[in-house]
């Protein structure tokens, strides 16, 4: 008699990753696919929510309705907070790798702040912005409030992938190349930057793709003054236009898909094999 | 497979619908209920309210019910809930996403016996507020009035909830204000197309509604031919007016504080917002909390906040008990409504909720109004007030001799621009106010388009 024989392999744990993955992503993702291309009343195929989003709101042409300025205004806010974010979090996450002995204490400090809940968070920043005196001011100033409210919020998830990446460096190639004669600024941009690419990507995503559609900051921080494309599309299906609404999102998809194609985001494997591999 | 698609989605997206239920595993039949947050006697977790209705109807009935009560966030979830098949018997949306409903077929009427005021339990038909069953019973779904479909369950006005220290009164009477500097970054609007779209429609149309106005009050026409036109001004969604009011709206964007839903509340009560377009009963919570704080003792620095009915015209809204297609158990539903029509759980909702409950009996008048708001007659600044209209059987608009002195008290003046007046207009200010239709699919497209144009500046 034979014993049936259960040979475990680590490729059994990706099950559970898998399973989650099919039912939050890939399902909710055919649906969308679903609703871009068929009509309300009847659920057949068509191209006409698309003729639909493109042809405007009020008599326009597309490329001269808010739709497209929406579109636009969260791509400027967007770039805008990703930029900020990294300018503010690379030095952070090189101090903190590089420079100072209490890494675990630095760290924290940028993680404790994500263990109070967001809107609160937001809230009391909108409070402090009124105080100043910049709350509500102008359009100016509400874009600067919105952006200023996506980094204080999408920080962590910046400065994480870029120290985990940083620290994992082998300090020895720094070595080398500072005994080669590369200067210190030379040793960075030659060896530090590019190695730590992958974190960088890592971390592009994690603010960009976010701060795109996050229209519970832009409501807060502005009371609906500055406009997301994220809020559109909570409108669409808020009030019965799910089609319209599967439409924009699938769009707003692609248009992703395209940045992270164009900028190399699928490519985050870094050439010299070190572990310093995309984080998420 | 639409059905499945709809299920996956509702999984997928997790619209914000949540059932509580009392958690006993028994095999009772069960009545599903949805209904809004916050929205009937001690909250919704453990509502002794919703227990007694279920030891009220076994005691009635001799047959056992369990009551699962689900919470929907506004009628847009509602609706999606129910377009994705979720199985309510009996749900209370308001009169604009009622009509969609019944239009749609996914409504039945109520039972002819629910009107019979021979039998004992149908509190309903002999509590309910002959404004509010005259009401239901000239606006018209499908042909067919309200009432065949819908139970009142509370209702209200939109208007300005105020600071009068800063906002004169003259002002507050005008929908121009949106466009008026002095409030400039200090008024706010409704953060959705439909209130936000009235504001635009009162704005675009106010010759004309002032025109209508002075014609009604000459008498030149009569309060039905005066209600009527108003409804058709305030429910235009043709194409011209759609944009005439996208310009409105777009003129006073950037005078707004902002848009809000509740979160301008709390700015409204601590001073930043002057002037907060508001629903009644809202407005009701608003003026309560600035005047004595959260915990019912009076804060640091009390305000006194007012609340003010435009004078060419305002919103008239309802939100009505329907039975699905689907109802499974219409006596059960039809058994509930009548319970919250005691007059006793009437009173006990409106204490909770803060709104205003359709059901007019004496016992509301009494042990609400006149708890709340009567004053004596030789005390110092009090006025008479006169709700014959809600609740008074057999008083018919325009005669005197119909109405009685019972339904005529002393309140103190300031409750004539302050709770009392929100919760309970006069007569002749309710004359201007009209509910809103629902917008058809084609106006619904259109006005969603309007909207984002009109939110992006």
């Amino acid at each position: 008699m034979t014993k049936a024989k259960f040979h475990f392999s680590r490729k059994l744990l990706a099950i559970p990753y898998a399973l989650f993955l099919a039912l939050f992503v890939i399902a909710p993702l055919l649906i969308i696919v679903y609703y871009a291309f068929t009509n309300g009343d009847t659920g057949s195929f068509t191209f006409d929510n698309f003729r639909n989003f493109f042809s405007g709101t009020g008599g326009d042409t597309f490329w001269e309705s808010s739709r497209f300025k929406t579109i636009v205004q969260s791509l400027g806010i967007s770039v805008l907070s990703t930029v900020v974010c990294l300018l503010i979090a690379y030095p952070i996450a090189y101090i903190i790798a590089f420079k100072v002995k209490n890494k675990m204490g630095l760290l924290i400090l940028f993680i404790v702040p994500m263990w109070v809940n967001f809107v609160l968070r937001i809230n009391a920043l909108k409070e402090l912005l009124e105080w100043i005196g910049i709350y509500n001011k102008s359009n100016g100033w509400n874009i600067f409030n919105t952006v200023l409210g996506m980094v204080y919020d999408f920080l962590p998830f910046m400065v994480l992938p870029i120290y985990t990446t940083i620290s994992k460096i082998d300090k020895s190639y720094l070595e080398a190349a500072r005994d080669l004669g590369a200067a210190g600024s030379t040793a960075f941009l030659k060896v530090t930057l590019p190695l730590s690419k992958a974190g960088i990507m890592s971390g592009v995503s994690m603010v960009f793709l976010p701060s795109m559609t996050n229209d519970v900051i832009s409501n807060y921080r502005t009371f609906n003054h500055t406009k997301i494309i994220g809020a559109f599309i909570d409108e669409c299906f808020k009030n019965d236009l799910w089609n319209l609404g599967s439409v924009t999102a699938l769009l707003l998809l692609t248009l992703m898909f395209l940045i992270t194609w164009l900028t190399g985001g699928f490519s985050a494997e870094p050439e010299n094999g070190s572990r310093g591999t995309s984080l998420w | 497979m639409k059905k499945i698609i709809a299920i996956a989605l509702a999984g997928a997206v997790g619209f914000a619908g949540l059932c509580l239920t009392n958690f006993a595993h028994d095999n009772r039949p069960v009545l599903k209920v949805a209904n809004w947050a916050e929205y009937i006697d001690g909250g919704d977790e453990d509502s002794e309210l919703i227990r007694e209705f279920e030891s009220w109807y076994e005691q009635q009935t001799g047959k056992k019910i369990r009551v699962e009560y689900c919470i929907a966030d506004d009628n847009e979830i509602l609706y999606n809930m129910i377009k994705m098949g979720d199985n309510f018997d009996l749900i209370c949306p308001s009169e604009y996403m009622i009509m969609k409903l019944a239009a749609e077929g996914r409504l039945q009427k109520l039972p002819a016996s629910f009107y019979d005021t021979g039998v004992e339990t149908n509190y309903y038909a002999k509590h309910v507020s002959p404004f509010i069953l005259d009401t239901f019973s000239s606006n018209y779904v499908n042909g067919e009035a309200w009432k065949e479909y819908a139970a009142g369950y509370m209702w209200g006005t939109t208007g300005f909830v105020y600071n009068p220290d800063h906002v004169s009164e003259q002002d507050v009477q005008t929908w121009s204000i949106f466009n008026n500097p002095k409030y400039n970054k200090k008024i706010t609007a409704k953060n959705n197309i439909r209130d936000t779209y009235f504001v635009g429609l009162a704005i675009y149309h106010d010759a004309a509604l002032r025109a209508l106005k002075s014609d009604y009050e000459s008498g030149k026409i009569t309060k039905a031919v005066y209600q009527t036109q108003l409804s058709a001004l305030m429910n235009d969604t043709s194409h011209e007016t759609m944009s005439g009011v996208k310009e409105v709206l777009q003129n006073m964007t950037s005078n707004l504080y902002g848009f809000e839903t509740d979160e301008g509340k709390n700015d409204t009560i601590a001073g930043k917002i002057t002037v907060n377009y508001q629903w009644s009963g809202d407005g009701v919570y608003i003026m309560d909390t600035a005047e004595y704080g959260e915990e019912e003792e009076e804060p640091e620095n009390s305000v006194l906040l007012n609340y003010a009915i435009p004078e060419t015209v305002s919103n008239l809204w309802f939100d009505g008990w329907v039975l699905t297609k689907d109802c499974r158990n219409v006596d059960a539903a039809t058994m509930f409504i009548n319970f919250l029509s005691m007059p006793e759980n009437a009173v006990r909702n409106m204490n909770y909720i803060g709104y205003t409950s359709c059901i007019g009996s004496e016992t509301v008048f009494n042990d609400f109004v006149l708890d709340y708001y009567s004053a004596e007659e030789d005390e110092e600044g009090v006025a008479k007030y006169d709700l014959n209209y809600f609740f008074n059987p057999d008083y018919v608009t325009g005669d005197a001799s119909t109405a009685s002195e019972e339904y005529v008290f002393y309140t103190y003046e300031e409750q004539l621009k302050r709770q009392l007046f929100a919760q309970y207009p006069q007569e002749e200010v309710l004359t201007r106010c009209v509910a809103m239709q629902y917008f058809d699919a084609d106006a619904n497209s259109r006005a969603n388009s309007m909207w984002s144009d009109v939110t992006f500046f």
